[in-house]
């Protein structure tokens, strides 16, 4: 009986230990959520439910699980000082394809890549790979960049829009530049302003530079800061103003502000990457996905667009997809 | 019953108006029909989809196979391209090694028309092309070099008409790498795309199908049965349906949203499929004419097998509507002729079912009332018999009565002629007279021939004859009688009446020596008779009650009266006696 006791309370202390969470603070390490003898492991910038793009992250790893079978573990919430010893951790574990969820991976799994050449590696967002066994996975978001441009010229009336970024970096740097191209091409004369939060958690920042934005007569602000950008939709709603969503249909964040939103299948994106590993293919180069080849669509325009100005949003946009205009340049 | 004569039913009702054979041969065409229709309605829609959808998964099968061919060979030029662009350093090569490797990749695949090298600043260094195409020498400006070179990805161009045969063709571009692993510059291989027509013309879509290439802008940019030195790009994107470049046209949807008006005008079903390396859209059309072919002779068998299974069920619903009437009619027949007085008709029906067990029941019955009206027929007969001695026998009665009344009535006559009495005399006619009113009724009853009923006016005439004698000198005796006819057993009674009050006007009326009239009259009335015996005599005494007097005749006459259930009813005055008998016939 007494053995009886201990074996039941070893369970119950067990059961305990699998059904806690991780604290979020701490760079959360989760256990691979599923087995199989392809393994992918994922390290996510900040807590699953944070924001759309973490959350993008955590959806690829489930559809990798789903799609290829793959056993799969993800770190939340990873601070800079651990992306090395976490991408060097999954891969002497014998991880498979190991990604870092964000351009800001992309120095340290180029320094930890090096050393397992036998693993793959990615980052997502704009890298030209190490021509060997890290690449990188990121969307065209320069077309939509530039369509974004354009509906933010046809919206505005003061001739005034802005982009209002997370963290400037090679991902979304050429994002800006699309969107003033794509805005100018409507209109020479629409001013463009870019403000950047300076990382995508500082909320109170980003309502701070949205505030200067509409105190300014700005009247459409492209909003890609991550978790920092999720109030200004509303804050942006209650001036009176308009907004462009990002990764996710963000009409529900205020419906009567944001026009629509470039909503980004990263979980597809990502698993096209784990099938090239999967079958031996993945090289050490950029991988690009767009509205091609369907990972990347506008959201529903929820009614703040006219009959008229939607024609001109779809012409332009089919434009881009048949490579009559080139948003890169 | 002559030969011929149709039964008396069919005579008097005609032909049945909805007669069972038809309703036999209405409820079999009715079934039939309806168990067709149900099934062909559940059926062929059915099947339609179902054909459909075999149509929609063979095409969406011969797209997707000939998208993974076409994919993995644009997959295939792409990857070898990709693998020198993988070769570190390559940029750094000398002219002739790095030729070399170019060269390799046209000897590899003959799809490669021109492959070269452009340096960092977009310079054209090396170049193949055993075709003789040219390219530019300046690459900086374009598209495909920003995207591989500043953006660092592998590029697809656009499929252009390239090349002396000015023949389809596309640009790929990878970036490629100096000794420092660091991008350097750009292949490129402009790669012939005659193989898509290889590969349609393997799509065999039916007999009068066909298939198609069409770019991401919409451009026609290969077709099966259409040669690729023949061929020129057409921009199709406003000829094609709403949504084929830009979803998996049909994938999901039901067949009526595959069919649309196609490449060629007809109007097709079809569906596209994409190329995963190129973002390129196979059509695949089919001509609804041919599509619909089995619909048709689905539905063409469908009419053909209902036309069939009318007449069957027709041919049979007239079989089984004889064999099931003609035994009826022989049964109407026989019961008519049996009416008609064949009493020995019998049908003939030898079948073991409900029919033969109707005929037997049928004859057994006609054999039952045949024996019945034979033994009511004679049973008839003797009570016939039986009532004409009974006549016989009451005539006979009534003529001894009569006789035996007369021969009374002479025994009276005989002794008033031996009495000297006057009153005894006057008693004795009295007498007489009523016996005479009696025999009269039975003489009357005799020659009438009549045993229940008697003419009342006949029988008073002969009564108020028989009184003839009677009359004294100076009285008249009128008579005016109508036709009224009474019950026998009330006849006797009223002759009796008529006398008496007759004999009663001639006794007190007219005082001897007075003259007058006695008048006798018999009138119908609603109810009944009147009849009347008036006198225009002296008329009743002063004082006179009739139910005081003591006179026989008055009491018989009043005895008789109600004997019949009659009113009787005496006034007299200075103008004389008038005595009504009221008769209700009716009782």
């Amino acid at each position: 009986m007494k053995t009886l006791f201990s074996i039941i309370g070893l369970l119950l202390v067990l059961a305990c230990v699998a059904c806690s969470r991780p604290a979020a603070k701490a760079p959360a390490a989760n256990p691979a959520v599923a087995t199989g003898s392809f393994k992918v492991a994922i390290l996510l910038p900040r807590t699953v439910e944070a924001d759309g793009w973490t959350r993008s992250g955590y959806k690829g790893l489930l559809l990798m699980q789903r799609e290829l079978g793959a056993g799969t573990a993800y770190t939340e919430s990873v601070p800079e000082a651990d992306f090395e010893r976490l991408f060097r951790k999954y891969a002497s574990e014998g991880y498979d394809f190991v990604i870092g969820h964000g351009g800001q991976f992309v120095q340290a799994a180029e320094k930890v890549a090096v050393a397992f050449p036998r693993t793959s590696f990615a980052v997502t967002g704009v890298y030209g790979g190490n021509n060997s066994n890290l690449g990188a996975l990121s969307m065209r978001e320069d077309e939509m960049g530039y369509l974004f441009g354009v509906i933010a010229a046809i919206k505005t009336k003061t001739r005034r829009v802005a982009w209002l970024g997370g963290a400037e970096n090679p991902s979304n740097r050429p994002i800006v530049a699309s969107f003033t191209r794509g805005a100018q091409a409507i209109d020479p004369s629409v001013e463009v302003r870019a403000e950047w939060v300076g990382g995508f958690t500082d909320a109170a920042k980003a309502q701070r530079l949205a505030q200067g934005l509409i105190d300014t007569g700005t009247d459409v602000i492209l909003v890609l800061a991550g978790a920092a950008g999720t109030p200004v939709h509303a804050q942006a709603q209650n001036a009176g103003i308009l907004t462009l969503g990002w990764i996710e249909d963000q009409s529900s964040l205020a419906p009567k502000a944001v026009i629509t939103s470039n909503v980004q299948d990263i979980p597809q994106m990502l698993l096209q990457g784990a099938t090239l590993v999967k079958k031996g293919r993945w090289e050490g180069k950029q991988y690009r996905f767009g509205m091609a080849e369907g990972i990347q669509s506008l959201a529903p325009f929820h009614g703040l667009v006219t009959e008229e100005e939607e024609r001109r949003i779809n012409s332009i946009r089919n434009d881009l997809l048949a490579g009559k205009i080139d948003a890169s340049r | 019953m002559r030969r011929g004569d149709r039964p008396a039913t069919d005579r008097k009702r005609g032909a049945p108006s909805f007669p069972i054979a038809t309703q036999l041969i209405l409820t079999i065409v009715g079934a039939v029909v309806a168990s067709l229709l149900i099934t062909g309605g559940i059926l062929g829609p059915s099947s339609y989809r179902s054909n459909m959808n075999i149509l929609i998964a063979s095409q969406r099968s011969l797209a997707q196979m000939a998208s993974g061919k076409i994919s993995s060979y644009i997959d295939d030029l792409q990857r070898k391209l990709s693998y020198l662009a993988r070769v570190q350093g390559i940029s750094s090569f000398d002219a002739e090694a790095r030729g070399s490797l170019l060269k390799a990749l046209t000897i590899q695949n003959k799809a490669y028309e021109m492959v070269g090298f452009a340096d960092r600043y977009g310079r054209l260094k090396e170049l193949l092309s055993p075709n003789g195409d040219v390219p530019p020498t300046e690459w900086a400006s374009t598209t495909a070099f920003r995207r591989s070179f500043l953006l660092q990805e592998d590029y697809i161009g656009q499929v252009e008409l390239e090349g002396p045969n000015q023949q389809p063709s596309l640009l790929m571009t990878v970036p490629v790498r100096d000794r420092r692993n660091e991008v350097d510059g750009i292949l490129f291989a402009r790669v012939s795309l005659k193989y898509l027509w290889a590969v349609l013309d393997e799509v065999k879509v039916g007999k009068s199908g066909y298939a198609y290439i069409v770019d991401q802008r919409g451009f026609l940019v290969a077709q099966s049965g259409n040669a690729p030195e023949l061929f020129r790009l057409e921009d199709i994107s406003q000829i094609l349906p709403h949504g084929v470049l830009s979803t998996e046209f049909g994938a999901d949807q039901g067949p009526g949203r595959h069919v649309y008006q196609g490449l060629h005008g007809m109007r097709v079903m079809g569906l596209s499929t994409r190329v995963a390396t190129t973002n390129w859209r196979i059509v695949v059309e089919l001509p609804m004419d041919e599509a619909n072919a089995p619909a048709i002779l689905s539905t063409k068998l469908l009419v053909a097998a209902l036309i069939f299974c009318l007449v069957c069920s027709v041919a049979i619903g007239l079989f089984l509507g004889g064999r099931l009437t003609q035994p009826l009619r022989q049964l109407a027949v026989a019961a008519d002729r049996m009416r008609l007085g064949d009493l020995e008709t019998r049908v003939v029906i030898t079948r073991k079912n409900e029919l033969g067990l109707v005929a037997e029941a049928f004859n057994h019955m006609a054999s039952q009332l045949t024996e019945d009206i034979v033994q009511r027929g004679l049973t008839e007969a003797e009570l016939k018999q039986a009532l004409l001695e009974k006549q016989n026998l009451l005539r006979e009665l009534q003529h001894r009565a009569k006789n035996s009344f007369n021969m009374i009535s002479s025994l009276t006559h005989l002794a008033s002629k031996d009495s000297s009495s006057p009153e005894t005399l006057r008693a004795l006619e009295e007498l007489n007279a009523r016996i005479m009113a009696v025999s009269e009724l039975y003489s009357l009853l005799y020659e009438a021939g009549s045993f229940d009923e008697v003419r009342l006016d006949s029988y008073c005439e002969r009564v108020s004859t028989a009184m003839d004698g009677l009359m004294t000198q100076g009285v008249s005796f009128e008579k005016e009688l109508e036709n009224v006819t009474l019950p026998a057993k009330s006849a006797a009674p009223i002759g009796l009446i008529v006398t008496e009050l007759v004999t009663n006007s001639l006794k007190y009326a007219f005082p001897a020596g007075m003259g007058g009239k006695i008048s006798l009259s018999l009138k119908k009335t609603g109810a009944g008779a009147l009849l009347e015996v008036r006198d225009n005599g002296r008329g009743l005494p002063a004082g006179f009650d009739r139910a005081a007097s003591s006179g026989m005749g008055l009491k018989l006459v009043q005895g008789l009266a109600d004997q019949i259930a009659a009113r009787f009813t005496m006034e007299g005055g200075p103008g004389g006696t008038r005595c009504v008998l009221e008769l209700d016939l009716g009782k």
